[in-house]
């Protein structure tokens, strides 16, 4: 037990289950201790740790492995944590704060455990977390998406414990690399993993959850549920072919909405299914190169689409909007916060010297040393998709474009502030010198890359520049309508609410009608029993009038007779008794 | 005249980022179209160009609805909002008792 105690997640559980039950105004600086010394523990987390303890039929669950990758990005993971404690200082709701503590040690948890069965605990526990994160802040859409992104992740978490006890029944254990020829359980264990990944067609919960979570909230999902599941496919499924296809048609499928998406969040929402996918096609490639840059990448999204949840989380704090159609010229109102937002978009576009052109070109240098022609071609077509929705069309409407600016209703916090300026000093420190975190990557020694080449360069900036005379010349392409664009979970939010709706109208109807019949009978009966008095006085010819006591008195002297009566009747009963 | 004058500058940077590939860079590349002069600008304009004239018709077109449709299904006009016959009954009797009490 002792030992479990160097477990950053143990820490972050225990961290929540005291603010359970601690007062809001103690909470936060709980929840920031927690948040603080699992970070510790997990930047001192020693790399080659392994905890197991006993389970059932002889199995031992390996709770604790900590190799290069877990220990990189549960250093991330914390680290995330911490940063979007700090955005939120003082912002963040009651239970949400519990439920965050929850969701990242769970997801520290799906990362260093070595063992099946763990990841699928701390995986349901992740969804859970996540969910009730969501519908703790008694927002109605917020309590709504919550729902569905608990529906969606048990379906998904149902499909891997489905898979991993097929496993279990095969002889594996262990988190380590899958092949075909385990049949139907690797299918499932795919399909299950691929639902937090947000596959298609099961992405739709990525659109749907993260626009509805608080803005600290959004920060800590983003570096979460798709992330620990990227880290998990790369871990079981590295050079798995069917996902070098998913992830570029995820990788063109988010470009593609999120040119067209009104509500800036949902915009970068429907961005993070294109760059999942671009990481999926790189987990798809499999060979070291490749991994390596799954996982800078998966580093990358982290810091560079923190930035970008921040800066548009802290407009939508200050004016209240998130729409791009009221949104305009930003940038007299919040430059700091522009100047940020450019640095994460920049750099999730791939400009030299951000952190994204550490990143981005090591998935087309993994495709062209395999020779794979098509495949390096249209990641590159995906990219540019990235710098035209993100950069100029979200930074353009919103920090320039045609809308007037909407009115400030209050300052952004300087947390926020300091927030995205410890961001935005990693993401330029690992931009100008890649080989800051390189270093760290688990397969460095196998794969070494440089980017900063002369021809790398140039072709950067000319693919950024022609993106550009692109958006200047079809301008008028890049208005956006208001309205809300569907997506493949209309089928859950339309189609089937109408038919579960129309089940229980089905038998509302019947119900009604039942109640009808009775009704109609009692109606028939009531007349009788409506005024008693009348059948006992019917020399008071009135038809059917409703009882009046003054119309209807007897005279005292029938009710003394009956007195009488009764005594009468007494008597003789008792006479005869005696 | 005041987009054209943007197209100008940056048409110039370009050019000249051609320039300096054509005659100072040793290409190393995977692929043979990736050692053409140029060739990443004239990708970008064209596969942003496409990109964009597909995504319009395609999203606007097919897939985009009015900012409440999801809302209306939760509260569908004229669902659950029709008095029951037990509605009515229990209001008969209601006002039966006010009566009484005149």
């Amino acid at each position: 037990m002792i030992r479990l105690m160097v477990h950053p997640s143990f820490i972050l559980l225990l961290g929540a289950l005291i603010t359970a039950f601690i007062p809001q105004k103690l909470k936060k600086y709980i929840v920031l201790v927690s948040g603080v010394i699992s970070f510790a523990l997990a930047l001192r987390l020693p790399v080659g740790t392994e905890i197991t303890v006993p389970f059932i039929n002889g199995m031992a669950l390996v709770i604790l492995k900590v190799d290069q990758l877990a220990w990189i990005m549960t250093i991330a993971t914390t680290f995330m944590l911490l940063l979007s404690l700090l955005y939120g200082w003082g912002e963040i709701g009651h239970r949400e704060a519990t439920w965050g503590l929850v969701y990242a040690g769970s997801s520290c948890g799906a990362l260093l455990s070595g063992s099946l069965m763990m990841l699928v605990i701390w995986w349901e526990i992740m969804a859970v977390a996540a969910a009730f994160m969501l519908i703790s802040r008694h927002d109605k859409h917020a309590v709504n998406a919550g729902i569905r992104y608990l529906v969606i992740h048990f379906f998904g978490g149902n499909l891997l414990l489905f898979g991993v006890a097929l496993l279990a029944k095969q002889g594996f254990y262990l988190v380590e690399p899958l092949s075909r020829s385990m049949g139907a359980a690797y299918w499932l264990v795919l399909a299950g993993v691929g639902v937090s990944a947000g596959m298609i067609p099961f992405h739709a919960w990525i659109v749907d959850a993260y626009p509805n979570a608080s803005i600290a909230g959004s920060v800590l999902m983003n570096s979460m549920t798709t992330k620990v599941a990227s880290i998990t496919l790369l871990r079981l499924f590295a050079g798995e072919q069917f996902l070098m296809g998913m992830g570029l048609l995820m990788a063109f499928w988010g470009v593609v909405y999120a040119l067209r998406e009104n509500h800036i969040r949902r915009l970068l929402s429907y961005h993070i299914i294109s760059q999942v996918g671009m990481i999926i096609t790189a987990v798809g490639i499999g060979t070291p190169l490749a991994s390596n840059a799954a996982v800078a990448l998966v580093l990358g999204n982290m810091l560079y689409k923190g930035i970008l949840y921040m800066s548009t989380g802290s407009i939508y704090y200050c004016t209240g909007k998130q729409k791009l159609t009221e949104l305009g010229h930003q940038v007299k109102t919040v430059p700091i916060n522009a100047c940020f937002f450019f640095i994460g978009a920049l750099a999730i576009a791939g400009m030299p010297g951000l952190m994204g052109f550490a990143c981005k070109p090591m998935v087309m240098a993994a495709s062209g040393e395999q020779k794979m022609a098509l495949l390096s071609f249209l990641l590159y077509f995906a990219s540019i998709g990235t710098f035209l929705s993100v950069t100029m069309k979200l930074g353009y409407n919103m920090f320039f474009g045609i809308n007037a600016a909407p009115v400030k209703k209050k300052n952004a916090k300087p947390m926020m502030y300091a927030a995205m300026a410890i961001l935005s000093l990693f993401i330029i420190a690992f931009g100008i010198k890649p080989g800051l975190f390189y270093q760290y990557l688990p397969w460095t020694d196998a794969a070494p890359y440089s980017p900063y080449t002369l021809d790398h360069v140039l072709s950067e900036f000319q693919l950024l520049l022609g993106g550009l005379l692109a958006f200047v010349v079809l301008h008028h392409l890049f208005k956006v309508k208001s309205g809300v664009s569907l997506d493949l979970d209309w089928f859950y939010r339309k189609p089937l609410v109408s038919f579960c709706l129309s089940l229980s109208k089905g038998i509302n109807e019947f119900r009604l009608a039942v109640w009808q019949i009775l009704m109609d009978g009692l109606g028939g009966v009531l007349p009788f029993f409506r005024n008693p008095m009348r059948l006992l006085m019917p020399w008071k010819h009135c038809g059917n009038a409703e009882f009046r006591p003054d119309f209807y008195r007897m005279p005292v002297g029938v009710g003394a007779a009956w007195i009488l009566l009764a005594f009468v009747g007494m008597f003789i009963f008792l006479i005869q008794a005696v | 005249m005041y987009w054209s004058k943007k197209l100008l500058y940056l048409l110039i940077p370009i050019m000249i980022l051609i320039g300096i590939e054509l005659l100072f860079v040793h290409p190393h590349a995977n692929f043979f179209w990736e050692a053409w002069a140029g060739y990443d600008a004239v990708f970008g304009f064209i596969s942003s160009a496409v990109l964009v004239l597909i995504a319009k018709p395609l999203i606007d077109g097919l897939v985009k609805r009015p900012e409440d449709y999801y809302e209306e299904i939760y509260a569908p006009k004229g669902y659950n909002s029709a008095e029951t016959p037990g509605d009515a009954a229990g209001k008969a009797f209601e006002t039966q008792k006010e009566d009484r009490h005149d």
